[in-house]
């Protein structure tokens, strides 16, 4: 069942066996699997069905570190959460990522990779990409395919899958309507976390809507599931009984926020223009309905060994057709095609249909080429390869100045605004260029072509990909963690956390699929736990 | 490295230039006849390269860089079996093949350079150090 606030008759008090707070894909993931087992889940959205500005605003917050984008850009806080902008980019993190690696301080999970296949495998359902192979098909003749661009044990060859993407709130808001065991309330936003005088036990959330109702929210037990950002904002603003915040005992919330680096690591001149990139294209191929395609990873044995961070590299080929079209698509003719054809699409003839006219007449050839190119593309004569552009996308190696705080701006709810302090240290820019120049050398070796690689410092203007990440790590240690392996906050036995916020390391692949199936796996230790709940 | 500046272009039509030129070898190889010089080797190299100011340019840069003389590239390249049998067939589709062959090994083993900000294998800027000699 789903209810507005905004709209409903009035409550005052809400009680449910479980509370989740956030309605994005860890939110409604755990609603539903928790929903198969529990009578009486209940999820609060700060948001309604669609985009609504006011709402949005709550996200606002200053970049005081390194220039990103935007927070009220980066994220969306509505029915579906950040999934209602997402690219559907799935891949589960490598072996390799949990592990913790003596040269690098404060890396490695509570749990290995076997641990967590499971719940990828389940996760591939939520995420809708087909049937979880633990050898994808694309992956068969992995040597044949990788020898033909890079000669060196320094990379392997993955498959990234894409999600149609899956809008969680879209997909799943029928489930959830049906549902008489999972109440969704839109429009209901935490304003406090309200802890028991002896400390470890949450016993109630502030609520509050826009229009400034209120009211207490009870429960057994709380999930807090609103993203990277904001998961340390608000246990950074629940101030009342811990002066520093809630499981921010050893100052350790909001810390290691970590992004995707993302930088171009070169420009390949292919020595045979006629190769066969299209695995490497993205969505280049199929397997059965889901797209994927391939990427170069450096290999575990290098992030091991040569201190260089988890790599994703991305071959992105120009083609002769594609740069012709472009080329002819920018002409002031076709521009002008592209004009009359927009008018008449509004029935009207626009008053410079006469300059539009004389252009087409200028130059026809133009308008024919472009039509040829398209129609060539289309029918996947993309013609020879011009470059290849390498795209990496790197990890960050775990740092504590890096990190999510509170400002003295405060909301609409009177609740103090984050503010983004994101640090990229420079063995991050180091790891990025070591990998563009193993892979130059790599491709140098097959006799594919030659690479021009940035100089170092041009690889400092990396772009962060809004996958916020790390504010609310997990570590069994107290001292190095605010959640344990089971995400459930240190210190207080009734307040687990999901979502990326949680990631010790944030590997090199993007997070919704680790995002999710972590959150399968915490739906199934409450279920285990289900006695003591 | 956003834009594409004018050396950087003629660099990527060196590279490309070379596969086609090793395409034409293949078909002229029968018929080219290379004039003798009082250095073969600098004669032959310099006659496979089309762009040879570019060629140049990037030998003089990697002299420059590793502080060495053109003299000592040839040496290298003469101590070179391999392509000292290509060399001595005066082949270009012979001789491209070596070097090809002998590039490929120097990037397998990391005997690379960074010139301009493109990563390339010793022998081949061995070759263009060598031209600077024509």
């Amino acid at each position: 069942m789903i209810l507005d606030l905004l709209s409903s008759e009035t409550i005052d008090q809400i009680h449910a066996k479980i509370v989740i707070i956030g309605a994005g894909a860890a939110g409604i993931t755990l609603a539903i699997e928790l929903g198969n087992h529990f009578r009486d889940i209940v999820v609060l959205e700060s948001g309604g069905f669609d985009f609504e500005q006011q709402t949005q605003n709550l996200y606002d917050g200053p970049i005081i570190g390194h220039e990103t984008k935007g927070l009220e850009f980066s994220r969306l806080r509505f029915f579906g959460g950040t999934t209602n902008h997402w690219a559907g980019f799935c891949a589960p993190l490598d072996a390799v990522d949990f592990e913790p690696l003596s040269d690098r301080p404060f890396t490695g999970w509570p749990f290995k990779l076997e641990d967590l296949i499971s719940f990828y495998e389940r996760a591939y359902h939520y995420c809708e990409l087909g049937i979880y192979r633990s050898k994808p098909a694309l992956l068969a003749d992995t040597e044949q395919r990788s020898r033909q661009v890079i000669d060196t044990s320094a990379f392997e060859l993955a498959e990234f899958r894409y999600s149609p993407p899956t809008r969680f709130g879209k997909r799943f808001r029928s489930e959830l309507t049906s549902s008489d065991r999972i109440k969704v309330y839109l429009h209901a936003n935490v304003t406090d976390i309200v802890v028991s005088p002896n400390g470890q036990v949450v016993r109630a959330l502030d609520v509050q809507t826009l229009t400034k109702r209120k009211l207490s929210v009870t429960a057994d037990v709380f999930i807090l599931c609103c993203g990277g950002i904001e998961n340390a904002r608000i246990l950074l603003n629940c101030s009342h009984f811990f002066p520093s915040g809630i499981g921010n005992e050893y100052d350790l919330v909001g810390r290691f926020f970590a992004d995707h680096l993302s930088t171009v690591g070169g420009i390949i001149v292919p020595g045979d223009s006629k190769i066969n990139l299209e695995p490497f294209l993205w969505r280049g191929e199929r397997d059965g309905e889901v797209p994927v395609n391939l990427v170069f990873k450096n290999s575990a044995q290098v992030v091991r060994q040569e201190k260089v961070g988890g790599c994703s590299v991305f071959l992105d080929p120009q083609y002769e057709n594609v740069e012709r079209l472009s080329k002819m698509e920018s002409s002031p003719s076709f521009e002008a095609v592209r004009s009359i054809i927009r008018d008449a699409k509004h029935g009207r003839i626009a008053e410079d249909f006469g300059e539009h006219g004389c252009a087409v007449l200028d130059d026809p050839l133009s308008i024919v080429a472009a039509f040829y190119y398209r129609l060539a593309n289309q029918l996947g004569n993309r013609g020879s390869v011009k470059t290849v552009t390498v795209k990496l996308t790197g990890e960050q190696s775990p740092n504590p100045l890096s990190r999510v705080v509170l400002t003295e701006n405060i909301d609409e709810l009177g609740m103090r605004k984050a503010g983004l302090d994101w640090r990229i240290a420079p063995d991050d820019y180091d790891s990025l260029y070591k990998t563009a120049m193993t892979f130059a050398r790599g491709i140098g070796a097959t006799g594919f072509g030659r690479m021009r690689v940035p100089q170092r410092e041009e690889i400092n203007g990396v772009t962060g990909l809004s996958h916020h990440m790390g504010t609310t790590r997990m570590n069994n240690d107290p001292r190095q963690g605010v959640v344990d392996s089971n995400c459930l906050v240190h210190g207080l036995k009734n307040l687990f956390i999901a979502g990326s916020s949680v990631f010790p390391t944030s590997g090199r692949v993007n997070p919704t699929l680790t995002i999710v199936a972590l959150a399968i796996r915490l739906a199934d230790h409450l279920k285990l736990e289900a006695k003591n709940i | 490295m956003k834009t594409w500046t004018r050396r950087s272009l003629a660099f990527g039509g060196f590279v490309v230039g070379s596969a086609i030129g090793l395409g034409a070898a293949k078909f002229t190889c029968g018929f080219i006849s290379l004039t003798q010089s009082d250095n073969p080797t600098v004669v032959l190299l310099a006659n496979l390269y089309p762009a040879s100011d570019v060629v140049k340019l990037f030998g003089r840069t990697y002299l420059d860089q590793t502080g060495e003389t053109a003299a000592d590239s040839l040496r290298r390249i003469e101590c070179h079996e391999r392509i000292q049998r290509a060399l001595s067939s005066r082949c270009p589709k012979v001789i491209f093949s070596a070097l090809d062959h002998v590039s490929r090994a120097d990037f397998h083993a990391g005997r690379t350079f960074c010139i301009d900000q493109w990563v390339m294998s010793q022998t081949e800027l061995d070759v263009a150090a060598v031209c600077t000699l024509a």
